[in-house]
């Protein structure tokens, strides 16, 4: 399995150097979004290990190897995340000169700014690659790290939230946007979990998990809806607009499909108890909701962008599948040899 | 007349030391054929429900009906008011502004979801009952304390199949058995 993916992602990472000549503002463009899209999962299993840590049960320490797996690839994330952090010219409209700017967002120059930016990515660098290196220790070596670990873990969400999506559209601000991430990364990363290793759990740990994977997922709902009432109510034009970019011809029907799939699908194919603890159901709903997430995070970032629709269309998916590539490389790497002893033996292979 | 009813309508109330022994019981006499059974203990046993075939999709079921009939008429109940009733337009909005309506229709969804779990469990559980048979004998008061008991009837109304029932019962390690009017 492993051999050609790699032949894939070499394939993948070829196009977008060839991406680098022919367009570089659109290669950073889809590097960007293909790293925020792959990079909630890592960073949702550093938080599904922290909820773990501070309720324990036994759903948990059944499937903790698990979320290591795939928070063991947040250094992979930090690594590509370099690629838009050096072309942040390219992509923040911010960056322009103070005077070219509208009033709203030359009073936001005191926070986004380039020095006090990347500073802040520094610290969201160490902030997730000590939490991923410290998670992923064997847990009687972890200590009490789970409470200031979350604390610091909601910070750093929020605040990367604020850098990497909405100041791509410096005029938007929602209070809602951090909290919305965060169950974003949470259940796409559960999902992976499942489809990965939904049949090596035993039945009454799928449900559990899978009943903590819906509450997440309606927790995002939650936070969606929240964010949508609030700015459709008011309607101001620097708020509304991000949604009118949003619900455009095509971005409408791209994110009526991905809200289908990364929530309502799931959501009644998760109503059934005893369907929930059957693990070739779980997989297809996870795998629905995946591909739900990839549409809805290419709904978030592309709209902020000005369309250059004949390099974009392929561009992005090249930048998706070599980032994701190389993420699942990591992930199948890490899986093959296991972290800590394992509950469960394995029934797959 | 009032031998020839007792002997119509009895069924056997057989109690037992402990959990275990009640669960082997029940799993045995299931295995037997026996499909009207009661289990009573003085704290939830685990595996009782499953060997008694009990399945509480009714609760689930009549959840989910009731939540989709409650979110139907209350989203009906909002556009009939602000679209054909009143229509009157408010900051701009149209008429029928969805956003608008979903916070109500989810409150409105959370309590018929609840109410029909808590009704349907209820009335699943045949509750509110004040009299129930194994009332009639004197030992049952201790199924809140330290005895388990299963309540069956027998096959049928001869002499016959009630003492086949009882032996069996015996064999099961009952250690006591009365005979109740039948439920």
């Amino acid at each position: 399995m492993r051999r050609p993916v790699v032949f894939i992602v070499a394939a993948a990472l070829a196009v977008c150097l060839l991406g680098i000549v022919l367009d570089a503002r659109v290669l950073v463009q889809a590097w960007l979004a293909a790293c925020l899209t792959w990079g909630m999962l890592p960073l949702g299993a550093q938080a599904v290990l922290l909820i773990h840590g501070l309720t324990g049960g036994a759903w948990g320490d059944a499937s903790r190897h698990l979320w290591q797996a795939l928070a063991s690839t947040t250094p992979l994330f930090l690594l590509v995340m370099l690629v838009p952090l050096v072309g942040m010219g390219a992509l923040m409209p911010w960056m322009a000169p103070l005077e070219t700017l509208p009033e709203v967002v030359q009073h936001k120059r005191l926070y986004l700014n380039a020095p006090f930016f990347v500073a802040r990515n520094l610290i969201y660098a160490l902030i997730w690659g000590g939490l991923a290196w410290w998670l992923c220790r064997p847990p009687q070596r972890q200590g009490k790290i789970a409470a200031p670990g979350a604390i610091l873990w909601v910070l750093a969400v929020t605040f990367f939230g604020f850098d990497w999506f909405m100041s791509l559209e410096p005029t938007f601000y929602s209070d809602v946007f951090g909290l919305e991430l965060m169950t974003i990364a949470v259940s796409s990363a559960m999902a992976l979990g499942l489809l990965l290793e939904a049949p090596a759990l035993r039945p009454a740990i799928r449900g559990d998990i899978a009943n903590l994977w819906l509450a997440m997922l309606l927790g995002w709902a939650f936070m969606a809806f929240s964010q949508l009432i609030i700015i459709w109510s008011g309607n101001l034009p620097h708020e509304i607009g991000w949604y009118l970019k949003r619900s455009t011809t095509g971005w409408q029907a791209l994110g009526r499909l991905a809200f289908a799939l990364f929530l309502f699908v799931p959501f009644v194919m998760l109503l059934s108890s005893a369907l929930k603890r059957h693990a070739r159901w779980l997989r297809i709903a996870a795998a629905v909701c995946l591909v739900g997430h990839v549409l809805h995070m290419q709904w978030l970032i592309w709209p902020a962008f000005s369309a250059r629709l004949d390099h974009q269309a392929w561009l992005g998916p090249a930048a998706l599948i070599a980032v994701g590539g190389l993420g699942y490389l990591g992930v199948s790497r890490v899986m093959a040899r296991p972290l800590a002893p394992r509950e469960v033996r394995h029934e797959r292979h | 007349m009032a031998e020839q009813r007792r002997a119509a309508t009895i069924a056997l109330l057989a109690r037992f030391e402990s959990a275990e022994t009640l669960l082997a019981a029940l799993t045995a006499l299931r295995r037997d054929g026996h499909r009207r059974i009661e289990a009573f203990s003085p704290y939830p046993v685990e595996g009782v429900a499953e060997a008694l075939g009990f399945r509480s999709r009714g609760v689930a079921l009549a959840a989910l009906l009731l939540t989709l009939g409650v979110v139907t008429a209350g989203y009906f109940m909002q556009w009939y008011s602000a679209v054909i009733a009143y229509p009157y337009v408010v900051g701009g909005k149209p008429l029928h502004g969805w956003p608008a309506f979903v916070p109500v229709v989810v409150a409105l969804g959370l309590l018929a979801a609840v109410l029909g779990a808590v009704i349907a469990m209820v009335v699943g559980n045949r509750l509110p009952q004040p009299y129930h048979p194994a009332f009639e004998a004197e030992s049952f008061l201790r199924a809140s304390d330290d005895a388990f008991f299963l309540l069956l009837p027998p096959d049928d109304d001869s002499d016959e199949a009630r003492r086949r029932l009882s032996e069996r019962l015996y064999t099961l390690q009952a250690c006591e058995i009365e005979e109740v009017p039948r439920c």
